[in-house]
């Protein structure tokens, strides 16, 4: 049943705006340069090295792998951009083949411990009561562990193995998204557009749905880039230590345990650059969480 | 020569605050908000002179920019503000922040946020009086709680001891204005003191700012939304709109008698009780920049000359000042 | 004239009724033992028919904007029933819900809260639309479009999230979206509280001409007696929970005779008239147990009979008062001349 246009034109005028640039409105320009802004150096040096990882093949020239002890130690030269390790590997080859697995397994970590904590944050914050007393307790005792003791634990007992690592991380990371999300819904219950929300028959899953869960995306999606920082960092950590990813495997913390040997005799190359590797994508993860972060505060 | 003794002592008269020509921009390049245009204000010594205007009028930057606290965005591309003899744009930083708390003091809107919730509110007081006027812990302690007592607190001596989160709003704001008159200032700037609080509590506080006052007879700038706070508080009457002054004058006068459509506009709606009265349109963003008079677009009386050339503030009748080129057709001779 | 007990009217039948009776509702903590402070509302009771504004005034912790969430079923009550067409909120079934949603709106005091940042203008009046299931969606788009022009507002608005808008057009797309359901009652909090003086008139004009088209019925919430005047036959005030005075807008205005109501009159400045201060103090915090008038300790005609337990009583025919010494204030008034 639509208004009758009849209607309508009993209504007096009623002050229309004028027309002029509504307030704080973005012209295209401006919009252009919020976005450049946001995803600046930090999202170029990701954007790197997610290209790195998926073509490696097509930017290395050596095999990864196979050792070929005839080469072991040579510095960094026009033909080994960073020198060779000690069994002979080309570095460069084996970082950019390292950002493989050191990319795919932080993210697919992350993006589980999402997957599993923000709906259980959701509903903790929206049922209350004994459920979300009770995540808080299981969250308490899964973070009051230090995650490397953890990690060391649950690799030797479960197998150590990528999908072993890629699960653990998971759910070590899930309390931090479950407690996030639930501090963001918290307050949202009593939200004016939450009410009217309720006032239009939204109720249980469809409010969640549509309107608590896109609230949290934010502040999720600039934790997911800091969270991969820690995740790279604590994969680098665990094969450092000899867990996780095993040799002859690529990843930057296993080469720069075995390179760690040699500085000592001035062969800085097999660990330095795969750390430089550590800390660029660390850093550039962290910036751009920072960046989306700062972004949306300014909403 | 201090600024203090500048200020109070080469003024043969008790200073003034005199604001001339101020412009604020807040904000660099295309998107800069012009929030301050051309204002001019005086208060003299003991007067009390309201502001009025709604939002984006920019009475709140002018305030700020008065004491020089304006938000770091914020530029003053033009004006001078004098209190007495001393130009304050001219002071350094130093001598500023002598100035404020001392000469100058200024009350918000929002009490509990603008005191420092991690020390009790008798602290803070006597904070502000010993930086000022220095003497012992002791002495600047039974100060604070003298003049929470002035300011009608029950139980001063204990509310001292509290933090602003244990205090109601209508406390609070009583205790920010003892924290901006313990040194007794040459004038006070009060910017919506009393918007957010119980109409009951309202009444009360704007009673106790106007009781203070008298006792020192110090001058009191007054901004606010609501025409009928500044109605019993202040003689003359400043009206704003988009970071300009339509119209001042005698308050009493200008209520009964406005000579600019958009004050006339903004007492019919404050005064309709039969029926809604409303200006029509919208305050309009001040990032652009305006040909002719700003309120032109929403103006019944507004002609080529309004759109083309904007207003001056010109003296009418009575030391009434009007931007206005249709003054004259509005309200009675 | 009304429907079956149980079965839903449909909203355009005339006898759509929101009916809270001797509604209690307390905070503190539950299931711990004691409830340490006075409810927050205390057998309140209020009719809302179409056709009829009536207005609730009070301040802070007078209990008004908890009893509109109790009216709109976003909290529940602890003690007396709110029923809509007869049938009470706590045992409908869903499609008397449904029907209950769609004929009962509510407006909100602050217009950039009410809107979810994340959705278009737009957006959230086609959510709001939901409930009008009988529209396909390209019809729910062209009573959008209708709908903005009803509130006075350029359709680009629809396109715009609520960071870009003002609180002015902003509380005109509330209306809009309260409107959407095609309710019969609407409860509007604080509605013209946020925004400028200058065009509260606007929304109140359409709310009124709302009202003289479609019949519709209101509640409004507000602390603000000129908005009253405008548009209210009917006044209740509430201090700390409980109603201190109801009856004609006029009658109150004019001849108040509870002490709060006096004060709040006199705070409100009509006419443009000076702020007065006639009562001390602040609003307490009282024990639960506390029986008496909760207005004694700020009141200027308190007496050692206040302490005792005040009904309120009727006075005239539609005036209600919860004080014994009505006539008292009700002279000094005069004597004052508050108008």
């Amino acid at each position: 049943m639509t208004l009758d246009p009849q209607q309508l034109a009993g209504v007096v005028r009623v002050g229309r705006p004028v027309a002029e640039p509504p307030i704080g409105s973005w012209s295209e320009s401006a919009t252009w340069r919020w976005l450049r802004w946001v995803f600046n150096a930090p999202a170029a040096v990701l954007l790197i090295l997610t290209l790195a990882a998926i073509f490696a093949p097509l930017i290395t020239r050596y095999d990864p792998v196979t050792p070929d002890f005839a080469q072991k130690l040579l510095p960094p030269s026009g033909t080994h951009w960073f020198g060779t390790d000690s069994l002979g590997m080309d570095v460069y080859t084996r970082v950019v083949y390292a950002t493989r697995i050191d990319l795919s397994v932080a993210a697919a970590s992350v993006l589980l411990g999402i997957v599993l904590g923000s709906p259980i944050g959701a509903l903790a914050a929206y049922t209350g009561g004994w459920f979300d007393a009770m995540m808080g307790r299981v969250t308490e005792m899964v973070q009051s562990f230090p995650a490397i003791l953890i990690a060391m634990l649950v690799l030797a007992a479960a197998g150590n193995n990528l999908i072993t690592l890629t699960i653990l991380l998971g759910v070590l990371n899930a309390p931090v998204y479950l407690k996030m999300v639930r501090s963001v819904a918290l307050p949202l219950r009593n939200v004016e557009y939450i009410l009217a929300a309720r006032c239009s028959g939204h109720s249980g899953l469809s409010l969640l749905w549509k309107h608590i869960l896109p609230n949290t995306l934010v502040p999720v999606f600039s934790q997911f880039s800091i969270s991969c920082a820690f995740a790279i960092q604590l994969i680098a950590g665990l094969s450092f230590i000899g867990l996780g990813v095993r040799v002859p495997q690529p990843e930057w913390g296993s080469m720069i345990n075995e390179g760690a040997n040699y500085i000592v005799f001035g062969q800085w190359w097999p660990s330095v650059f795969p750390g430089i590797a550590v800390f660029a994508t660390a850093f550039a993860l962290t910036s751009l969480g920072n960046r989306v972060r700062r972004a949306a505060l300014h909403e | 020569m201090t600024v203090r003794e500048r200020v109070s002592e080469r003024a043969g008269v008790a200073p003034g605050l005199r604001i001339r020509n101020l412009w604020v921009d807040i904000g660099k390049g295309a998107g800069a908000v012009h929030a301050v245009r051309g204002v001019d204000i005086a208060v003299q010594q003991g007067a009390r002179v309201g502001v009025v205007g709604e939002s984006g009028s920019g009475k709140t930057m002018t305030a700020l920019a008065v004491l020089r606290v304006l938000p770091s965005t914020a530029r003053v591309l033009e004006g001078e503000v004098t209190l007495g003899e001393a130009d304050l744009f001219s002071l350094s930083n130093r001598e500023m922040a002598s100035v404020r708390g001392r000469q100058i003091s200024i009350v918000f809107q929002n009490a509990k946020s603008a005191l420092n919730p991690v020390f009790p509110v008798g602290e803070q007081i006597s904070t502000v009086y010993r930086r000022h006027l220095g003497g012992s812990r002791s002495a600047a302690r039974a100060r604070a709680v003298e003049i929470l007592e002035a300011m009608g607190i029950p139980e001063p001596a204990r509310t001292a001891h509290l933090f602003p989160h244990e205090l109601s709003g209508g406390m609070a704001q009583r205790v920010m204005i003892a924290m901006a008159l313990v040194c007794e200032p040459a004038i006070l700037l009060a910017d919506e003191p009393t918007t957010g609080l119980d109409v009951t509590i309202q009444a009360q506080v704007l009673d106790v700012i106007a009781t203070s006052l008298k006792r020192r007879s110090t001058s009191l700038l007054l901004i606010s939304h609501d025409i009928g706070v500044v109605r019993g508080m202040c003689e003359e009457l400043v009206v704003m709109y988009a970071g300009e002054v339509v119209e001042s004058g005698a308050l009493e006068n200008i209520l009964s008698n406005p000579h600019h459509p958009y004050t006339a506009g903004l007492i019919e709606a404050f005064m309709a009780t039969d029926k809604p009265h409303y200006i029509p349109g919208h305050v309009p963003t001040l990032r652009r920049t305006f040909i002719g008079c700003s309120f032109a677009d929403r103006c019944p009386l507004a002609n080529e000359t309004c759109r083309t050339i904007r207003p001056e503030l010109r003296q009418l009748a009575d030391a009434r000042l009007v931007a206005c080129h249709r003054a004259e057709q509005v309200g009675r001779p | 004239m009304t429907a079956a007990r149980g079965t839903p009217s449909p909203p355009d039948v005339a006898t759509v009724s929101l009916d809270a009776r001797e509604v209690v509702k307390r905070y503190g903590r539950h299931g711990f033992g004691n409830r340490r402070s006075i409810a927050a509302v205390d057998h309140v009771s209020v009719s809302l028919q179409p056709g009829k504004t009536i207005a609730i005034v009070g301040e802070s912790g007078s209990g008004k904007s908890t009893l509109t969430r109790l009216l709109l079923n976003l909290e529940g009550v602890d003690a007396g029933e709110i029923s809509f067409n007869g049938v009470s909120l706590q045992r409908m079934s869903s499609e008397q819900r449904r029907a209950y949603r769609q004929s009962v709106q509510l407006v909100f005091q602050h217009p950039q809260q009410s809107f979810n940042p994340m959705l278009t203008i737009g957006g959230s009046i086609l959510d709001a639309l939901r409930l009008r299931d009988d529209l396909s969606r390209r019809e729910k788009q062209q009573v959008c479009g209708e709908l903005f022009e009803l509130v006075g507002l350029d359709p680009a608005m629809g396109e715009r999230r609520r960071r870009e808008v003002s609180g002015g057009e902003l509380q005109r797309a509330a209306l809009a979206r309260a409107l959407a359901s095609q309710p019969k009652l609407i409860v509007l909090d604080e509605p013209t509280s946020a925004l400028d003086a200058s065009i509260r008139g606007q929304i109140v004009e359409l709310l009124l001409q709302f009202q003289a088209r479609s019949d519709l019925g209101y509640l409004v919430v507000t602390h603000d007696m000129r908005l009253v005047q405008l548009m209210a036959g009917h006044v209740m005030v509430m201090y700390l929970g409980q109603i201190v005075e109801e009856g004609p807008t006029e009658e109150i205005l004019r001849r108040p005779r509870h002490p709060y109501t006096r004060s709040l009159i006199e705070a409100a400045s009509l006419e443009g008239e000076r702020v007065r201060a006639v009562v001390r103090g602040e609003v307490t915090t009282l024990a639960e147990d506390y029986q008496g008038c909760r207005f004694f300790d700020r009141c200027p005609f308190a007496r050692k009979k206040c302490l005792q337990p005040q009904e309120l009583a009727v006075t005239d025919d539609d005036r209600h008062v919860r004080c014994w010494r009505w006539r008292d204030v009700e002279s000094v008034a005069r004597e004052t001349e508050v108008i």
